[in-house]
């Protein structure tokens, strides 16, 4: 399912980068559609960030390579850069600017940007710009960086782990943003490792874990396949027969009035289930992402 | 002045810079009140002149009576040159290295900025840094000949801070080059100070040793000074050579920052 270049923002093929002898990324093959939100998960230490850091040309692929807007990442990424924004996990700008200042520099790097955009979205993440950088706290420097990976309206957005340190307000002003730049036809590329932030804004999730990409899927398929643990205090009497037939429940156990399983997919039938007792208390974990992904590629990860 | 990597650069420096003029000044100013007490005093020179190593110590020169050879020996030859290379190695190791410690070069050069536009416009500030040190200078020479009836000559001292300034060029952009090879401060400062030692020690010490005296063409201090500008104007062979040392070093750093990956 290749697709023409016009259509496909970023594209690696057998991506992999060493850092001496270790294999940071290895043979990633990835293709990051024009509009759609793309979730780069993984955990810590996965090669997300080695992955991000080669499209911006911070580093260089051992071997394979990687292009953006058709581009090659090596030979022409100032005429990338130009047309696309970031926001690094971990990352600093110059301490004895005010937010202002540095919003300013930026803007002139980039020849210029929309000033009343750019204000507006300081205002919505409620970014508090007078003050020097090094006086912010870590949520107040993480607005400043996400400000200046928006204000030029770039086509690409690359974003990496972008909403740590931010407030849960602050998160929700973060992904109406995300959702314009969908709703406006420019592609975001978004690390992360919080799976229900991947659900709630990304169109298709790329896994990748020891430097191997090992899935790529839809959202929505993930989600279906994605499993939640319930607890429910039951007060009168109840057998595990009754849930164990039920679609979607896996895992039942019972020990005294506590009654456990899984669900995968809607709870709709549990819930029903469960409103012909008298349930005192229920609780709902979300499943781990990486537990999720390796569930369901459990072959693939028999090579990796 | 944030409106590119260069005036940037520049303004970074305005408070820092304003203390090293201040400074300068100060100290060149007093030590040029000291010369009448010198002025004609011809046994100091005699003393100088019996000792290659005294001389030595005085930058190579021997006449402290004179109005140039004050200044060269109690600043020129060895004061403003070191104030000048702690002022670039500062700036040149914090030109690329600095910025990757602080971890700023990120998103930096994630703008549509060519890692050798950065480098240049950086190393732009860091020429025109100097130059403003140098200026101070030779404001305080020009100053300190006039109130204390030195009798320098305009000309030659702009001279003598011309070669001082390619100087600090020169160094500069060592500190530049090791700095975008390694994209580490620590190393960076280490190695750029030491080469500014052995070049000092090596264009002073040297020529006491007749086998070590050819080391002395090895020293950045000779082509700085070893032609005495204030005295006979500048060498334009030695100004050649610092500038050319500064363009090789240049494209040092421009090569091999250009082929690394950034130290993030």
């Amino acid at each position: 399912m290749s697709l023409g270049d016009s259509d496909v923002v970023i594209r690696t093929e057998a991506l992999t980068k060493h850092y001496g002898s270790v294999a940071a990324v290895v043979d990633a093959d990835m293709e990051v559609r024009r509009g759609e939100v793309f979730g780069y998960l993984g955990p810590n230490g996965a090669g997300k960030t080695t992955t991000i850091r080669v499209l911006l040309d911070h580093i260089r692929p051992t071997s394979g390579s990687a292009r953006v807007f058709g581009m090659d990442t090596r030979a022409e990424s100032v005429s990338i850069k130009r047309r696309l924004g970031y926001l690094p996990g971990e990352f600093s700008l110059y301490d004895s600017m005010t937010g202002d200042e540095v919003l300013t520099y930026m803007a002139n790097l980039r020849g210029g940007v929309d000033w009343d955009y750019t204000r507006d979205i300081a205002d919505r993440l409620d970014a508090n710009l007078d003050r020097k950088f090094s006086q912010l706290s870590r949520g107040n420097k993480q607005k400043v960086g996400l400000i200046q990976a928006f204000m030029h309206k770039p086509e690409l957005i690359v974003l990496d782990e972008p909403t740590g340190g931010l407030d849960p307000l602050m998160q929700q002003a973060f992904y109406e943003m995300i959702d314009e730049v969908k709703a406006e036809g420019r592609t975001v590329f978004f690390s992360s490792h919080n799976l229900p932030e991947v659900e709630r804004v990304c169109d298709r999730v790329a896994f990748i874990r020891g430097g191997r990409l090992i899935a790529v899927e839809d959202v929505n398929d993930i989600v279906q396949k994605a499993f939640h643990r319930f607890e429910a205090r039951i007060a009168d009497d109840f057998t595990a027969e009754e849930f164990e037939s039920l679609p979607g429940v896996a895992a039942v156990a019972v020990s005294g009035d506590t009654l456990t399983f899984d669900v995968i997919g809607s709870p709709d039938a549990v819930v029903k289930a469960l409103a012909r007792h008298s349930v005192t208390k229920l609780f709902t974990h979300e499943s781990a992402l990486e537990d999720v992904f390796l569930a369901y590629y459990s072959e693939g990860e028999q090579d990796a | 002045m944030l409106s590119n990597i260069f005036l940037k650069s520049l303004r970074d420096q305005r408070r820092p810079m304003l203390w090293w003029e201040v400074g300068i000044i100060i100290v060149s100013l007093i030590t040029c009140a000291t010369y009448p007490s010198f002025k004609g005093n011809t046994q100091l020179d005699d003393i100088m002149g019996d000792s290659e190593f005294l001389k030595a110590l005085a930058g190579g020169f021997e006449s402290l009576s004179s109005g140039e050879g004050f200044i060269n020996t109690q600043l020129l030859a060895v004061f403003l040159p070191v104030l000048v290379m702690i002022f670039v190695i500062r700036l040149g190791t914090n030109t690329i290295a600095g910025e990757e410690r602080d971890a700023t070069i990120d998103i930096l050069l994630a703008n549509p900025v060519s890692r050798l536009s950065a480098l240049a416009q950086k190393f732009g500030a860091l020429a025109v840094s100097s130059l403003a040190l140098v200026g101070a200078v030779w404001v305080s020479l020009l100053i300190g000949s006039a109130a204390f009836d030195m009798g320098l000559d305009l000309w030659r001292v702009t001279q003598a801070c011309v070669s001082l300034a390619l100087f600090g060029w020169a160094v500069g952009a060592l500190a530049l080059a090791v700095g975008s090879a390694t994209g580490k401060t620590g190393t960076t400062f280490a190695i750029t100070s030491a080469v500014g030692v052995a070049a000092y020690l090596a264009h002073t010490f040297a020529p006491l040793v007749d086998a070590l005296e050819p080391l002395k063409y090895l020293s950045l201090f000779y082509y700085y000074i070893g032609a005495d500008p204030l005295t006979n104007g500048i060498s334009i062979a030695h100004a050649l050579v610092l500038a050319a040392v500064t363009a090789v070093l240049f494209g040092v750093a421009a090569y091999t920052f250009e082929r690394r990956d950034l130290a993030i």
